[in-house]
């Protein structure tokens, strides 16, 4: 096991019900600052691997490594605030909250983490080019705008990580390219990418491309390094 | 609602007092045995220490009697002399047709019980012709035959206190009618200006006013007895009666026990009513509070499931819907403090005749209790919040 690998599975398998294997013993490593996609058909396990990796789910054998932790061993509490603390997360659905500004639904973020910090919030929301819609409700907002508001959420509490299930899904070309520029950007600054998508350009895109067939890897190939 | 009960319940007892002082005085003021034996009765001037509210407390009201026996055309009745505007005001459930005796007229003017007005055929406008005994020799009256009319007042008393209606207290000079068949009469006429109905002894009675009773039966400034309306939402009766007995010396005092007591009775078992209401509503409440919280919380599970995955302490989402809860209670509580006053005046309106006052105690009574509701409610749908799975949540479209 390398030293820089912030991610590592080891063994790491799921399995539904006692019978579904959803994972079949997985052991991937992702390197610090590294962008991998996942990449594989509908139900081959993407979603499934993506929750463990984001410490949201258990797997039912095997263990994972994130930044020096064994999260496997962690409590659900612990697993929260290990969350709050290195992962940022970005979902196909942006699961913005409706009522709250695209400001406010940052600074939720900084509620739950530690304390709210408007400037911060306004700043990232600037980051992400949202500095002009900063008071508008998610309903305001475009697909591709709530989804800049969601990646700005995933980055105000600094995460080492960013895992994002097909952050591009919900959007047009155009739309997703300008997500896809983004964590270009956030990926030449260092953050750890690890996205899971359909979509075979973004497949081409980041540093290596995991493949997932029924929940085991094929042909991992590395794109660039 | 709470705020309606909490309002009615304070001010409660004050009208429950006030509505059974229809039921009448509930303490009798007579002359001690001593002042019996000597024929002294109850002056004015003592009567008016009732109104020292500094060393009495609670009278509420008060009329004063003058007895007498008389004729008309042959027939036997009790002549009472009363102050009518005191009257009006301890025993309200008075019926009275045409008017009232005017206390301060010069006017010989006189009421009659309806069962006299019926037997002797009277109308009102009529003139009556009055005989009035007279009292030859003080001693001679009721307290002349001391063996048997000593005692008749007392008992007249004391089975007035097993009565409702507390009127009958008057009834006592009907006993010694018989023996007073012999003396002599002087002839006075009245105008007859209203028939009074009761369904008590009053029926039988014929009523004159005070003074000129005092006048007409040589008994200056005196009167047999006091009727006396005490409040009992206070204090006992207990201590308004020997407050009187200690301020006026040479009288006693006759509770009518009965009265108290179906007063206190009535408050606890109204009291009862409205806390068993106030907790079946609080109830109510909760339960439509804690449903609309489950709702809520089922309705944003996705919100929630979100926070989570975005590492929310379980605390914090907790505090967002305690939060909510909270205010929904203040608002509710607000809304129910106002619709809640205007509740108690109507139903004070309607029940009582009269408007129930403000307790300013009872907003932030109200406030607390409905903020407190809605928090206890929420506890059950909070904590189905707080179990919410995100990963279950989040999958779903
Ligand atoms: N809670 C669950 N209970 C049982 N089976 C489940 C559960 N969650 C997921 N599965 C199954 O696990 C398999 C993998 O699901 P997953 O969502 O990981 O696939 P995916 O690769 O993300 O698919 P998609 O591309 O459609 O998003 C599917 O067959 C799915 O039905
Ligand atoms: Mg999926």
């Amino acid at each position: 096991m390398e030293k820089n690998n912030i991610i590592t599975t080891m063994n790491l398998s799921k399995c539904y019900n006692g019978k579904t294997l959803v994972l079949d013993n997985l052991n991937i490593a992702i390197k610090k600052g590294e962008w991998a996609n996942i990449m594989g058909p509908s139900g081959s396990g993407k979603t499934t691997l993506l929750n463990i990796l984001s410490c949201l789910d258990r797997p039912t054998d095997g263990s994972v490594i994130i930044n020096g932790t064994e999260v496997t061993r962690l409590s659900q509490d612990e697993m929260a605030a290990f969350r709050r603390e290195n992962i940022g997360l970005v979902f196909q659905q942006y699961h913005l909250i409706p009522y709250l500004t695209a400001l406010e639904n940052v600074m939720l973020a900084q509620h739950f983490h530690s304390m709210v910090d408007e400037k911060e919030a306004k700043d990232t929301l600037e980051l992400v080019g949202l500095g002009h819609r900063l008071d508008h409700i998610p309903a305001h907002l475009s697909g591709g705008e709530q989804q800049r508001v969601s990646i700005a959420r995933a980055l105000i509490n600094q995460p080492a990580i960013i895992l994002a299930d097909e952050p591009t899904g919900n959007l047009d070309r155009a739309n997703g390219k300008i997500i896809l520029d983004l964590f270009k950007k956030l990926h030449k600054k260092g953050h750890t990418i690890v996205i899971v998508t359909h979509d075979p350009e973004i497949g081409t895109m980041g540093d290596r491309l995991i493949r997932l067939m029924d929940g085991r890897t094929v042909n991992e190939k590395v794109t660039a390094l | 609602m709470v705020s309606t009960l909490v309002n009615i319940a304070l001010d409660l007892n004050g009208k429950v007092a006030k509505e059974l002082r229809a039921f009448g005085a509930n303490l009798v003021l007579l002359p001690d045995d001593i002042r019996e034996n000597n024929g002294q009765l109850i002056s004015m001037d003592e009567i008016d220490k009732l109104k020292d509210t500094g060393r009495i407390n609670d009278v509420y009201g008060y009329a004063p009697y003058l007895y007498s026996i008389g004729k008309i055309e042959e027939q036997n009745v009790v002549i009472v002399g009363g102050q009518f505007e005191n009257i009006k005001k301890i025993s309200p459930w008075w019926k009275v047709e045409g008017s009232w005796n005017n206390d301060n007229s010069d006017e010989s003017t006189i009421m009659v019980g309806n069962k006299v007005a019926a037997k002797l055929g009277y109308k009102i406008g009529d003139t009556v012709t009055l005989n009035i005994r007279e009292e030859t020799d003080k001693k001679e009256s009721f307290t002349e035959k001391t063996d048997k009319t000593e005692k008749i007042p007392v008992d007249g008393i004391s089975s007035a206190s097993q009565s409702l209606n507390g009127d009958a207290a008057k009834r006592w000079p009907l006993n010694i009618l018989s023996e007073m068949n012999q003396g002599k009469y002087t002839p006075k006429q009245f105008k007859l200006v209203g028939t009074v109905s009761t369904g008590g002894s009053e029926d039988n009675q014929v009523f004159i006013k005070l003074k000129e009773a005092q006048l007409l039966f040589g008994k200056k400034a005196q009167v047999n007895l006091v009727q006396i309306s005490v409040l009992t939402n206070k204090n006992p009766i207990e201590i308004t009666a020997s407050q009187i007995e200690k301020q006026i010396p040479g009288t006693k005092t006759r509770i009518l026990s009965q009265i108290s007591k179906a007063e206190g009775n009535i408050q606890d078992k109204i009291l009862f009513l409205m806390v068993l209401v106030t907790v079946l509503t609080l109830i109510g409440s909760g339960l439509s509070v804690m449903s609309t919280m489950t709702t809520t919380v089922l309705e944003r599970r996705k919100e929630i499931g979100m926070m989570k995955a975005i590492g929310a302490q379980n605390k914090k989402i907790a505090a967002i819907f305690y939060a909510e809860a909270g205010a929904v209670g203040l608002i509710g509580g607000i809304a129910g403090y106002i619709l809640g006053v205007l509740m108690a005046q109507i139903v004070g309106k309607s029940v009582f005749d009269t408007f129930i006052g403000f307790h300013l105690a009872v907003i932030p009574v109200t406030l607390v209790s409905t903020v407190l509701l809605a928090l206890i409610s929420s506890k059950i749908p909070v904590g189905q919040a707080v179990n919410i799975d995100p990963v279950i949540t989040l999958r779903g479209e």
